[in-house]
């Protein structure tokens, strides 16, 4: 018997085969991977359905079609207090500051540097009580003197973290590399939670929690990046995702 | 209304994209499917999840919306055009690395079916009523598609295999 046609085996995926077909793929090692292929394609056809992106419009966008449309109500320019607006300008200024500090440490690893030079997370080993190289600062649940050691313990543990991370996705081997599938999601997923906190910053600038996750973000991503770009097929290169 | 937008959005949008392959023309359509969304809000009463809800309103809204554009009216044509690419083109300038790219770049009745059929989940009797063809016709358009796109995920399929391990894995016949 000649190889199961391609659509034929398309279709065994959940259909019944004769038993010609059986005794056929009994034997035939070839027609036998095809059709595990074809359960593979379904499986992940199946997965597709969860996977959730960045919505395609913004909400600004769908506003004014919404308004258009009647839906809602024109909207109307609230008049704010002068301090108020004094306040939303500082803290705008605020979140600018962040975001170039964070687009500035992306952009220099983009622009070829080295990680552990092109972050500005590194642990400045002139700084009092900063642990040595590859030394987590662990306070061992002893407690904190002050919010303000607590705060410095926290700033380097995630120096430290961000620092392991990023030479991990440049050095690290021995991990199995996911498929770039995976690798995508979790860009979507970081994309939103940079835009979540983005949006947060505005609010409030100076939330250290906010600006942490923020970076850890921003860092996250360029990882993921850097491993997505090792996952794909050779010749292959990373266009969009 | 913009909390119901930025909960579920992510899915709603995803159902779009898949749907209509096209990222700037799903941008249009997807505009379409929250107008329609919220205008059939109060019709919504409780009796499935919101999600689930909305998610029937956004096939359908897209599907509409792709009829409109005349993109379904060549179905047969372009699988037939589109699985006899895949058989004598060359495969390595079609693979894809992802089933999202792959579904893209099948023609638009067999993406509809496929999408409709493995992804979210309709039987071959809800696509035939939706888009006007019969069960067996979808059934061949899905077996088609998934022809098209196993030769096109091959890679991705078959584990990153060599070239060599490729080639028998995906056998010419």
């Amino acid at each position: 018997m000649l190889h199961l046609p391609i659509e034929r085996l398309a279709e065994l995926v959940e259909g019944v085969a004769t038993p010609a077909e059986r005794e056929h793929l009994l034997g035939c090692v070839s027609c036998t991977r095809e059709l595990e292929a074809y359960r593979r394609l379904v499986v992940m056809a199946a997965g597709e359905r969860r996977r959730i992106a960045p919505p395609l419009t913004s909400w600004d966008s769908l506003g004014t079609r919404l308004r258009e449309a009647g839906l809602v109500a024109p909207a109307a320019a609230p008049r704010r207090a002068r301090h108020l607006v004094a306040i939303d300008i500082m803290r705008r200024a605020a979140a600018v500051a962040v975001l170039v500090g964070g687009g500035a440490i992306l952009g220099r690893m983009s622009a070829g540097m080295q990680v552990a030079d092109a972050v500005a997370f590194r642990a400045n080993p002139a700084m009092p009580g900063a642990p040595a190289p590859g030394e987590f600062a662990a306070n061992a649940g002893q407690g904190f003197s002050s919010p303000q050691d607590a705060l410095t313990a926290l700033a380097l543990a995630q120096r430290q973290y961000s620092l392991a991370a990023n030479w991990l996705a440049s050095n690290d081997t021995s991990s199995s590399a996911l498929a770039p599938e995976q690798y995508r999601t979790r860009l979507a997923a970081l994309d939103r939670t940079a835009e979540t906190m983005q949006q947060a910053m505005r609010d409030a600038p100076a939330d250290p929690y906010i600006n942490q996750y923020y970076l850890a973000t921003l860092s996250a991503r360029e990882q993921t990046l850097r491993r997505l770009g090792t996952a794909l097929p050779v010749g292959s290169k990373l266009g969009r995702f | 209304m913009r909390q119901l937008w930025s909960q579920h959005a992510p899915h709603i949008d995803a159902v779009v994209r898949r749907l209509v392959g096209n990222p700037d023309d799903a941008v249009d359509i997807a505009q379409e499917v929250w107008i329609q969304i919220f205008r059939a809000l109060p019709t919504y009463r409780g009796d499935a999840q919101f999600g689930t809800w909305a998610h029937r309103i956004a096939v359908n809204r897209t599907l509409n919306a792709l009829r409109r554009t005349r993109r379904l009216a060549r179905i047969e044509t372009d699988i037939e055009e589109e699985t006899a690419s895949v058989e004598h083109g060359s495969e390595r300038a079609l693979l894809a690395a992802s089933i999202e790219d792959a579904t893209a770049r099948l023609s638009p009745g067999a993406r509809t079916v496929f999408v409709m059929h493995d992804v979210e989940g309709y039987t071959h009797e809800e696509i035939a009523a939706e888009l006007g063809i019969t069960p067996g016709g979808s059934k061949s358009q899905l077996f088609k598609a998934r022809a098209r796109l196993r030769k096109l995920l091959a890679p991705v399929i078959d584990g990153f295999r060599s070239e060599t391990d490729r080639e028998h894995a995906a056998p010419a016949y």
